[in-house]
């Protein structure tokens, strides 16, 4: 049997997560789904309007996933209890993927589904409001299945899972301040470069010809086809890049 | 069996282990025994490969120690504190045994009733105690050729120990090796085959428990004989090891026996 991958014990594995990780993710669920239930008990009195729930819906199953790989995988490299994650006899490849498989298609589909049926929940038992469930945008398989779409939800997904991979504690804390601390320096940074380019006029005339010359000829809409190829390397080399990262983790990680 | 060559371990700033050669064989209960922070479950986590090592190597049947199925499979440790997840112990061993192909399920079910543990308790609704048996009985179906317990009777009432005690006994075969390493060594005296005595920068006593009662003697008298190495007095009389010159094997005190040999690399 390999030692890198084998699809007998990657199912194994992944039995193992959903039997084990899986139910700690239903008590996170109950909370979002909650908000739903919470909202509807404040404007129940005044009726509910179509959007107001779908526009609930959609950042909250966004959070639901997001936060995800901090609910399931909360204790892999806790050094107290961590070890039970590491002596399990399967490949940091089949670690990996089937943490990729849990975060990035089983807990969104059980997102979706526990959030959709508290909408449903609600809509039958008050009939007020048509529920949120009907008009839910991102079911649309056509959109899902786009190969943008897909690597933007990798990016999306694999980046708390190498945060929660990374950090021993306060982890979501941590990741917040670490986006903060990244928010401030790219200010700084664009900020500097931008007073930089302003402050040498031959500087700032060399970018406008720059600009003009690659960008002059071309229609809005080659810029923003442009500007999409641009934004799906980025997601690509960030999904590339956090993936590394927590297969290091996953493999070096000391407890 | 496990091949321990020039192991040297820190963690920042602080020399755990150092220089450290040994081997475990198969067939034989380890106690593994040192003062805190010696190091002994340090060595547990690097056997485990949940540590990485500094220098030195570590062998398992003749492969280098590394997180990978085929390592992984040979080995299963019990650590001193076991929270357990937050699910049912079934669930639980249920996921986990599908990993070790030796897993006896009927055993399992056996341990836990002779522990008097329901299965469908979670172990979050669990003392330590019953955790710690609960994680006994699986570490034992689970039939991995290495067992490494870490403090295992600590928490556990007086029947467990005894119970433990003889689970032990049964569990062992001659292709296992089981190392445990523990303060409580009166839980422990009967059933081990071999002692190791570890100190932060060497290997105190790596000896059989026959070659240690043929190298010595133990027992207990008003007054301790001339010649003893090491004399502890008690209520009862004195508590003492000497010289075994009579060639007549005596019931082993691994108290005694730790603090004569502690007290003896000290003085060096």
């Amino acid at each position: 049997m390999s030692d890198t991958f084998d699809f007998g014990r990657f199912g194994k594995l992944f039995k193992y997560e959903c039997l084990n990780y899986l139910p700690r993710y239903v008590k996170g669920m109950l909370v979002f789904a909650g908000f739903i239930v919470a909202s509807w008990a404040f404007t129940i009195k005044d009726g509910y309007a179509l959007n107001d729930r779908t526009e609930m819906i959609y950042p909250l199953f966004c959070f639901a996933v997001l936060l995800s790989p901090y609910f399931v995988y909360s204790d892999i490299n806790s050094r107290k209890k961590g070890y039970i994650y590491a002596i399990i006899p399967a490949s940091t490849l089949e670690k990996l993927l089937s943490m990729s498989l849990m975060c990035m298609v089983v807990v969104p589909v059980c997102a979706f589904v526990a959030l959709t049926a508290t909408d449903v929940l609600l809509w039958l038992f008050s009939m007020m409001g048509i529920g949120g469930f009907k008009e839910i945008a991102f079911l649309d398989l056509a959109v899902l299945l786009d190969y943008r779409v897909i690597i933007s939800a990798i990016a999306f997904v694999s980046t708390p899972m190498m945060f929660n991979a990374v950090f021993r504690s306060h982890k979501i804390l941590k990741t917040l301040l670490f986006f903060l601390a990244l928010f401030f320096a790219l200010v700084f940074g664009v900020s500097f470069i931008v007073s930089a380019l302003s402050v040498n006029l031959a500087t700032e005339r060399a970018f406008e010809i720059w600009l003009g010359r690659t960008f002059g000829n071309c229609s809005a809409q080659d810029v923003i086809s442009f500007l999409e190829i641009m934004l799906l390397l980025f997601n690509a080399a960030i999904a590339c890049v956090t993936l590394a990262v927590t297969y290091r983790r996953i493999k070096k990680m000391d407890y | 069996m496990i091949e321990i060559e020039k192991l040297y371990f820190s963690y920042p700033g602080i020399p755990v282990l150092e220089d450290l050669s040994t081997t475990f064989k198969e067939g034989r209960i380890y106690g593994l025994l040192g003062e805190n922070g010696v190091g002994k479950s340090t060595l547990f986590k690097l056997m485990c490969a949940l540590l990485t090592t500094k220098h030195g190597t570590i062998k398992i049947d003749g492969t280098v120690v590394e997180r990978k199925p085929s390592c992984l499979s040979k080995i299963y440790y019990v650590p001193e504190d076991f929270d357990g997840p937050d699910i049912a112990i079934k669930n639980y061993a249920a996921g986990v045994s599908q990993f070790y192909p030796n897993y006896d399920d009927e055993l399992f079910a056996r341990l836990l009733a002779d522990f008097e543990i329901d299965a469908n308790r979670k172990f979050t609704n669990l003392s330590l105690g019953q955790r710690k048996r609960a994680v006994i009985a699986l570490a034992l179906a689970l039939k991995t050729d290495y067992l490494f317990l870490d403090e295992p009777t600590n928490g556990l009432d007086i029947p467990s120990k005894a119970l433990f005690r003889r689970m032990m006994a049964a569990a062992m075969d001659e292709k296992r090796t089981i190392i445990i390493s523990t303060h409580q060594v009166r839980d422990v005296e009967n059933l081990l085959d071999h002692i190791m005595i570890l100190d932060r920068r060497s290997v105190l006593l790596d000896k059989s428990v026959s070659d240690i009662q043929q190298e010595y003697e133990f027992g207990v008298s008003a007054n301790a004989p001339e010649g003893s190495l090491y004399v502890e007095p008690g209520l009862g009389g004195c508590t003492y090891i000497c010289e075994n010159k009579s060639g007549e094997e005596s019931r082993m005190n691994i108290e005694i026996l730790f603090n004569y040999i502690n007290l003896k690399n000290k003085q060096k």
